[in-house]
């Protein structure tokens, strides 16, 4: 039996999911959330193979609740599931340190397949595509978008971050406290536009940053 | 006494000799008597002149009327007023008794070389017999009015000499006289005071306009305002208070007049040449730089010189003048003169220019907040739609499809399972279309693949006459290098105009997707297909397969009179 975890905000969709996946005989809903906060804290004492979290909710981001999770118990497999694009999913996923995404559509994307893939251990994540926004991050201040703004320290931490690394194991590598890891991620969050924030406070920090 | 006098006189012993010294004493008392009367007629002619120039507030009818007071009092042929310029040379020349017709022949007007010019560095009256025989006499060019008699005297303003009045051929060959000297002279003192009288009230006429300018954009700040509404009214007020010629408005380009590299762009120009907005002068090396840099006005004699300007201007001239809000540099107010035209640029209105221009940067910087409030309103509009978009409409529908399929497994009659599919197929192309509106109302960023992608497929609506329906499956923007980027895109605009050209297709579908570690690309349209299209839709199959090629990859073309799929796909 494979154990999966699901935290989305739309119980419609959690629902949906649950019947899906249950009907498939090999695999079972150990626990449901439509909360960040409360997933965070019931998904290390449930324990599931797999944990299926949506990108965005209303109480924090799934990346955030990925990286909290896995510093804790990196045996958990984490897969990001959004209703955005490939490419934004893509690196909410390697951000979260999630073993892959999965779109919100019916047909096209197999979300019993991931499951069992990643459950077996698997990456669904290219390493060629992760080597590509690796070295995007690595490029630094040439790129001309978001990457430019960040710190070096905030870069340094975003590449940890690619590579694969929890929480736990960054600050220890980078001498700092966990809490203190976090809270770059957070900010690096925010900065590379993954949480959840209007487009027009990215607009207006831009404008203000020109004059 | 009488008594006296009637025995006196009989008794002289030389009665006629006295009476002819009487008689000629008598002729010189007479003829002084005459002198005064003309003396009095003179001084109150000289009276009569100085109220009359005095009466106008005008500078260069004061300065005309000048001259004929001049002429009258001294009796002279020709008369001319001769303005001094910054560079001791003579900028204006008011003449008198020449003709029009005279006045063309001879062409230029004097410098203030040869004795003119003796005036000039040496502020006293002069008067000679002969101007042509002083050595100083520089010769009068063709068709010049021969003038032998000359008087000159100097202007002043206080201690500073505004310029001279020359007359020359005394009225029937004579010479001019002491007394014309002084006539004249006294005649200057009072041209002194009417031109400072003139120019003052000049001054503060232009003084009260500018501030009126200035009030009006305040007033104009007020309201709503237009960016280019606003720089037009700028340009237009600056050169009709400073009675100029052209006006222009350049503002700085995003790196900031404040960096070098930087550029300029004309956004309004008023009296200029017609296709001057628009233009664009390059910062460095240019008058601009210190403008720019220091944000301080600055006085070019020729504008045209003043930067590379992309097309030659005829100006000279101009006051440029920065437009700085709060220590940045927006741009520049361009204020420029007709060539050998004389601005009238002294220090009070240059402070003017300066503080009018400095209204004008608030209602610039006011009207690019209001612009900047708009455009924050209008993209948090459009987040907020995409966000309800997202987190309602594509979730509710996806949620509905999960449970359409559930519902296919509990059916157990194929034809309703089909249906189902159909629908939850529908419902997956609805999310595809949702997650691209979200896409575009976001205003993704620029230079990704996937806006390119987008970009070229509006394009080609156009000439294809309808909108091609488009899916981008994958990480495009992450996983392409740049290389099977170019080839893709060229590619699709070339499978893309082929279909506009030859297919008469109703409808073309364009799949872009990374598929095991593959970027592949097909367009499918309805239309005849290649055979029955002329030679020349095969024109482009080569170059796909090439960029196919270079890149280790396959381009196949599948035609049939139903339509024709161009498949075309590289390793990543």
């Amino acid at each position: 039996m494979i154990r999966v975890y699901l935290l989305d905000d739309h119980e419609v969709v959690r629902f949906g999911l649950r019947e899906m996946l249950e009907r498939e005989g090999d695999i079972e809903v150990v626990g449901e959330s439509g909360s960040a906060v409360d997933a965070t804290h019931r998904i290390p004492a449930l324990r599931p193979d797999v944990a299926v979290l949506d990108g965005r909710l209303p109480d924090g981001s799934g990346i955030d609740v990925c990286r909290d999770v896995r510093s804790v118990d990196p045996s958990i497999k984490a897969l990001i599931l959004t209703s955005y694009d490939d490419d934004e999913a893509l690196f909410a996923a390697i951000m979260a340190g999630a073993s892959g995404y999965v779109l919100k559509q019916i047909h096209g994307t197999d979300l019993v397949d991931a499951i069992r893939r990643v459950a077996a251990g698997q990456s669904l994540l290219d390493p060629a595509v992760t080597a590509r926004v690796l070295d995007r991050i690595r490029k630094g201040p040439e790129q001309p978008d978001e990457l430019k703004d960040l710190t070096e320290q905030e870069r340094k931490i975003l590449l940890l971050v690619a590579e694969g690394l929890t929480n736990r194991e960054i600050a220890e590598r980078m001498f700092l406290a966990e809490k203190t890891v976090k809270n770059y991620v957070s900010s690096l969050l925010a900065k590379l536009g993954l949480e959840r924030r209007t487009q027009a406070a990215v607009l207006a920090s831009r404008l203000l940053n020109k004059r | 006494m009488t008594d006296d006098q009637a025995d006196w006189q009989p008794s002289l012993p030389l009665p006629s000799l006295s009476r002819v010294d009487l008689d000629a004493l008598l002729q010189e008392l007479l003829a002084r008597v005459g002198a005064v009367m003309t003396s009095r007629e003179r001084l109150r002619a000289l009276l009569d002149a100085v109220v009359g120039i005095g009466s106008d507030l005008d500078l260069h009818s004061t300065l005309e009327r000048i001259v004929q007071a001049a002429c009258r009092l001294a009796d002279a042929r020709y008369g001319a007023l001769g303005v001094i310029g910054p560079d001791r040379m003579l900028i204006e020349f008011i003449n008198h008794g020449v003709t029009a017709q005279e006045r063309a022949d001879i062409g230029d007007l004097p410098r203030g070389h040869g004795v003119l010019g003796l005036l000039i560095e040496e502020p006293r009256p002069i008067r000679l017999h002969d101007i042509t025989q002083h050595p100083r006499a520089y010769g009068f060019p063709p068709n010049h009015p021969p003038m032998h008699s000359f008087l000159g005297v100097p202007v002043r303003i206080r201690d500073q000499v505004f310029g001279n009045l020359y007359l020359a051929e005394k009225s029937g060959g004579e010479q001019f006289t002491q007394d014309d000297e002084d006539l004249v002279s006294a005649l200057s003192v009072a041209a002194g005071a009417a031109i400072d009288n003139a120019r003052l009230y000049a001054q503060a006429e232009r003084r009260q306009r500018w501030l009126m300018a200035a009030a009006e954009i305040t007033s104009v700040l007020l309201g709503e305002v237009r960016r280019t509404e606003a720089l037009e009214f700028v340009a237009t007020r600056a050169r009709d208070v400073a009675g100029a010629d052209l006006a222009m408005v350049l503002l700085a380009d995003e790196t900031g007049g404040n960096t070098s590299g930087g550029r300029l762009t004309v956004e309004v120009s008023v009296g200029g040449p017609g296709d001057a907005a628009g233009w664009s002068v390059a910062v460095d090396g240019s008058e601009f730089t210190e403008v720019l840099g220091r944000q301080q006005l600055s006085v070019v004699t020729d504008l045209a010189t003043a930067a590379d300007w992309p097309a030659p201007l005829s100006t000279g001239t101009a006051l440029l003048v920065p437009l700085a809000v709060g220590g940045v540099a927006l741009g520049v107010l361009v204020v420029a003169y007709r060539k050998d035209s004389v601005p009238i640029a002294e220090g009070l209105e240059l402070a003017m220019v300066e503080t009018f221009a400095g209204q004008a940067a608030l209602a610039l910087e006011r009207a690019r907040a209001q612009d900047e409030r708009e455009m924050l309103a209008v993209v948090g509009d459009r987040e907020r739609i995409a966000r309800d978009l997202h987190d309602v409409v594509i979730q509710r529908l996806f949620a509905a499809g999960m449970q359409l399929q559930g519902a296919t497994r509990l059916s157990g009659q194929p034809d309703v399972q089909t249906r189902i599919e159909r629908v939850v197929n529908d419902l997956d192309t609805t999310i595809r279309d949702i997650r691209g509106a979200i896409f575009e109302l976001r205003g993704p960023a620029q230079h990704s693949f996937r806006t390119e992608i987008r970009d070229l497929v509006d394009e080609a609506r156009e000439p294809l006459g309808f909108r091609p329906a488009l899916r981008i499956d994958g990480p495009v923007d992450t996983a392409v290098p740049d290389a099977q980027r170019t080839a893709l895109l060229a590619v699709l605009r070339e499978a893309l105009s082929n279909v506009a050209k030859h297919a008469q297709a109703g409808a073309v579908t364009i799949t872009v997707a990374i598929v095991q570690g593959r970027l592949s690309l097909a367009v499918r349209d309805d239309g005849r297909g290649i055979a029955a299209a002329a030679g020349p839709s095969g024109q482009g199959l080569p170059n796909m397969r090439a960029r196919a090629v270079d890149l280790d990859g396959v381009c196949t073309v599948e035609s049939s009179t139903a339509g024709t799929v161009v498949s075309w796909n590289v390793p990543l």
